[in-house]
């Protein structure tokens, strides 16, 4: 089972597609959860996913912005799409049927 | 795309892609804030990263390390500034020494990138004759068969010499070369300068053969093949290109962009010409490749005297020792012969600077952290109480001090790389903070790390584990006395260290001020210099001279041998007065008839050379004061020196003496000025001085317009020929600009010295006021005014100050005297420095206090009497 932090890396790493490296990985889960992730928080699932061949990882050339230093950009793996399509079944299963929790009013 | 990319997950490479991102994200907020706050926030970012990195790694899983790490946490937390001095006091510090480090490598790296580096050497010689005593780095044409043929344990020899001002043309296009130089074909295997295309052993064999380097290749042929074309320099001599060569390194101190046979040479000059033939001429740096194992020093003794042995009954007859001596490659850029001062110097001076910051760092982080202690005493009285051993306790703020240096280290890694564009900037090195190509790097910072955590967290360890429980825990704390004593002594030495930095710094930029100020003692100003590249041009001087002067465009024109701040090179004179055994060097140069007016010399005897059309010229000499000293002569107008015939072997021409001129810088102005012999003899050989340049003064004011009208008049003389030119006083203050950036860099340094000091002693300001709460809260209600009670908070502090200056002047003296005293002209030593630099301790020390003391005193003392 992949963790919440490991999860969303993942997907996020699918949906930036070729600018998937850390600064922008952490900028998008910053979007999508509206808290700040330390770099930290961000390296280590994406070790740990390529540990696990969810992910793979290649040095892009050199930019400007960056001190002249590569990019490492991630890319999904056949074994990272298919943990992917896992998630979205079993959440989808779990969901079946229940309705959307209420968000609104307290007293 | 993808292909191009290297598949790899090495730490090289996460490093690497770690910075990067941090670099990326630091040029993100710049976007947005000021350098300060962007700063702050990376640096934010990066702890947060150690943090969440920290707290995974499994080794705090273990109970002891887990319970370490969350203490050093909670006491990070509990006092955010303190711990913010501390770490970022730290981290200022050793990313200094790391950016030291990067220069000073930078420094040593010149030359190294030879592979048999360590067994190269230069034959240089040690000339002594009369008074003068000069050490240089050239030597003769025969030195490197001879030594190649009759030394065993030489593996290879091989000369070179530049060919400056060559003119090149390739197809349509002229090319300005200064680069250029005539090689033996041994050099190909001397040094490590590898062909791409063409043969290394065949390449510089026959006559008019050239190898261009990749860049120089491109640039002529673009990307087609270059071995096999034809390029045309000097008089129409055609040269066939045999080989192309990788471009030389950046450190390298042979800036070589071609390499031309040393054949074309003995082709142009002739096999029987001085230049060849002269055992005691030196015109050539001769490099010399040592089998593996082979004893230098016994072949620097066994080669010393075998000029004398040549020409012995000439050395003699003119009273002179010449000695040949080896030098080995690497020091070539680092000592240069003859000089008393070097890079070398500066690289000790910086280390120097790079060890007392180290110092600076690691005393602000005893200092802070033992002063701590005493809020931690309870602490070490309960571990004590619950079984702690002191071994353990040891073990624990050891490895909390480790723990903290390499945070810092992690920030100062941050930090070296925002400073790197200034530093490049600075110090025009493409410094970097490159992890593969310099492995020792990584080794290097992790036991920087390791070292300062020790130093720094042995006296605490020491200190608070030996606590004993009972007392602590009852509230009688001892730290305070003890540990105040060791801390007042570190904050001494920081201030003497601070205040002699500060001083040197201040003598050192007046030093380099002083040079760069100093009267050269001719007017470089508005002073054009147009090079006479091709013996076509240099057959045109009369009629150039004649066309520029009568445009009205100039004021006046000399042709010239030398430019001032190139130098000369010294030959042999004869005296008037003198036996022939006494024979004297002299800087010889051959300047035509209005160079007192051109270059705005000073006359201080005699008449100078005659107007043009009266030709007694060629039997004439100006020579400098230092020369009419050095020959002991009050009236030197008149007097006779003989000079050797360039053009037939042991032949001496008169020359009269016809003015004297005040001293002028012919060479740097960081050396000695020696006597000049001034020649106007438009008929001397190639090579030995022969006119090669004008020297055009212009009106003041707008110079673009004179140089446009001086174009037209150039082409019209000499159509197809190119107008190179340059002005005197941009090619002059050339030199300075690499005293200039060591100037910069070390106030830099100094700065960031003093940076580290302030940030110690604002800790220590912070704590000991804290400290003092109670005290200053008694003592406000007993009546005590504000400005009494800074001054009792101040007071120990300034007689810190002082007696730490009492100590930093005289030491500083002394390294200042002898620095200066490298200098042939330096400037007056006086006190200002020293009372400058005192003066700016003691008001930044004053200020950082201050802005803790005077809050204190301002305080309600309620607030801090209340508390208990």
């Amino acid at each position: 089972m992949l963790t919440r932090a490991e999860e969303l890396i993942l997907l996020a790493v699918w949906r930036l597609g070729e600018a998937a490296y850390s600064v922008k990985l952490r900028d998008l889960l910053k979007t999508l959860t509206g808290k700040s992730w330390s770099f930290g928080a961000v390296y280590m699932p994406l070790e740990r996913l390529e540990k696990r061949g969810l992910i793979v990882s290649t040095m892009a050339d050199p930019t400007a912005e960056r001190g002249g230093r590569a990019k490492r950009i991630y890319t999904l793996t056949a074994l990272g799409h298919k943990a992917l399509a896992d998630i979205r079944r079993i959440q989808d299963a779990a969901w079946e049927g229940l309705p959307q929790p209420v968000v609104g009013f307290h007293e | 795309m993808i292909e191009n990319r290297r598949h790899n997950t090495s730490n090289a490479n996460r490093l690497q892609g770690i910075l990067g991102d941090f670099t990326e994200t630091y040029h993100c907020y710049r976007q947005e804030y000021s350098i300060l706050s962007a700063l702050v926030m990376v640096g934010w970012d990066g702890l947060c990263t150690i943090g969440f990195s920290l707290k995974t790694v499994s080794i705090w899983r273990f109970g002891m390390f887990r319970n370490f790490l969350h203490t050093a946490n909670r006491i990070l937390k509990r006092n955010k500034r303190f711990s913010a001095l501390n770490l970022g006091g730290l981290a200022v510090g050793l990313g200094c020494v790391i950016l030291l480090m990067l220069y000073i490598d930078s420094e040593m790296k010149f030359d190294r990138y030879h592979e048999q580096a360590d067994r190269i050497y230069r034959v240089g010689a040690h000339i002594q004759i009369g008074d003068m005593d000069i050490i240089q780095g050239s030597s003769n044409a025969h030195m490197a068969p001879y030594l190649a043929e009759h030394y065993p344990e030489i593996q290879a020899a091989g000369r070179i010499r530049r060919f400056s001002n060559a003119t090149v043309k390739v197809a349509d296009e002229t090319y300005q070369e200064n680069r250029f130089y005539y090689a033996d074909p041994a050099l190909l295997n001397i040094f490590t300068w590898p062909l791409i295309q063409g043969d290394a052993e065949t390449a510089l064999s026959a006559p008019f053969s050239i190898v261009l380097c990749r860049s120089v290749a491109m640039k002529y042929f673009g990307s087609e093949r270059a071995v096999g074309r034809q390029v045309v320099m000097g008089d129409n001599t055609i040269y066939q290109v045999t080989g192309v060569m990788a471009d030389v390194p950046f450190y390298s101190t042979t800036e070589c962009e071609a390499l031309i046979s040393f054949s074309t040479l003995v082709d142009q000059v002739g096999a029987q010409a001085a230049l060849l033939t002269d055992w005691t001429s030196f015109n050539f740096q001769t490099y010399v490749l040592l089998h593996p194992g082979a004893d230098e020093v016994a072949l620097d003794r066994r080669i010393e005297g075998i000029l004398h042995e040549k020409e012995g009954a000439r050395l003699r007859a003119k009273g002179a020792t010449e000695t040949l001596l080896l030098q080995p490659l690497r020091d070539i850029y680092l000592r240069p012969l003859g000089q008393s001062t070097g890079p070398m110097t500066y690289v000790r001076v910086f280390s120097a600077v790079a060890a007392l910051i180290l110092m600076m760092a690691c005393f602000n982080f005893m200092n802070l952290t033992t002063a701590r202690a005493v809020t931690r005493a309870r602490e070490v009285g309960v571990r004590k109480t619950l079984g702690a051993s002191r071994k353990g306790l040891i073990v624990q703020f050891l490895s909390e001090a480790i723990f903290l240096s390499a945070v810092s280290g992690a920030i100062a890694l941050l930090l070296v790389q925002l400073a790197l564009p200034v530093i490049q900037q600075l110090t025009q090195r493409p410094l970097a903070l490159d992890f593969s190509g310099m492995p020792w790097l990584i080794p290097m910072l992790l036991g920087l790390v390791l070292i300062t955590g020790i130093l720094a967290g042995a006296y605490p360890a020491l200190l608070l584990s030996r606590y004993q429980p009972g007392q602590v825990l009852r509230g009688r704390s001892r730290s305070g006395a003890q540990g105040g004593q060791i801390r007042r002594v570190l904050v001494f030495l920081q201030f003497v260290i601070s205040t002699g930095l500060l001083i040197a710094t201040g003598v050192i930029v007046m030093q380099l001020n002083y040079l760069q100020k100093k009267d050269q003692g001719f007017n470089k100003e508005h002073v054009m210099i147009c090079s006479l590249t091709s013996p076509a041009t240099r057959r045109a001087i009369p009629v150039l001279k004649n066309a520029f002067l009568s445009s009205g465009e100039v004021l006046s024109v000399s042709a010239a041998s030398t430019i001032p701040g190139w130098g000369a090179p010294t030959n042999d004179k004869w005296p008037e007065g003198f036996t022939r055994a006494e024979m004297q060097l002299m800087a010889e140069v051959n300047m035509d008839e209005d160079v007192v007016k051109t270059l705005g010399l000073t006359l201080l005897a005699g008449e100078g050379f005659s107007a043009r059309g009266e030709g007694s010229n060629h039997e004439s000499v100006i020579i400098n004061e230092a020369a009419a000293e050095a020959f002991g002569w009050k009236q030197a107008v008149g007097k006779i020196i003989r000079t050797p015939d360039y053009t037939k072997r042991g032949a001496w021409i008169n020359k009269r003496v016809v003015g004297v001129v005040k001293n002028f810088h012919l060479r740097a102005v960081s050396q000695a000025i020696r006597p000049l012999f001034m020649v106007c003899d438009p008929e001397l050989p190639f090579s030995w001085g022969d006119w090669d340049r004008l020297l055009v003064r212009l009106p003041a004011g707008d110079q673009s317009q004179h140089l446009q009208r001086l174009k037209k008049i150039w082409h019209t003389v000499l159509p197809g020929e190119r107008f190179n030119t340059r002005f005197l006083d941009e090619t002059f203050d050339r030199q300075f600009r690499r005293i200039a950036r060591t100037r910069n860099l070390f106030s830099y340094f100094a700065a960031m010295a003093m940076v580290v000091a302030a940030i110690g002693l604002l800790g220590m300001a912070t704590y000991s006021t804290a400290q003092r709460r109670k005290e200053i809260g008694i003592r406000k209600v007993m009546g005590s005014g504000v400005s009494r009670l800074v001054y009792a908070l101040s007071r120990e502090l300034l007689i810190v100050v002082i007696a730490a200056n009492a100590l930093a002047w005289p030491v500083a003296f002394v390294f200042i005297r002898r620095w200066l005293a490298a200098f042939p002209y330096h400037m007056e030593m006086t006190l200002w420095p020293f009372f400058i630099g005192g003066a700016a301790v003691l008001l930044l020390s004053w200020l950082t206090i201050a802005s803790q003391t005077v809050k204190a005193a301002l305080a309600n003392p309620i607030k801090a009497l209340m508390v208990e």
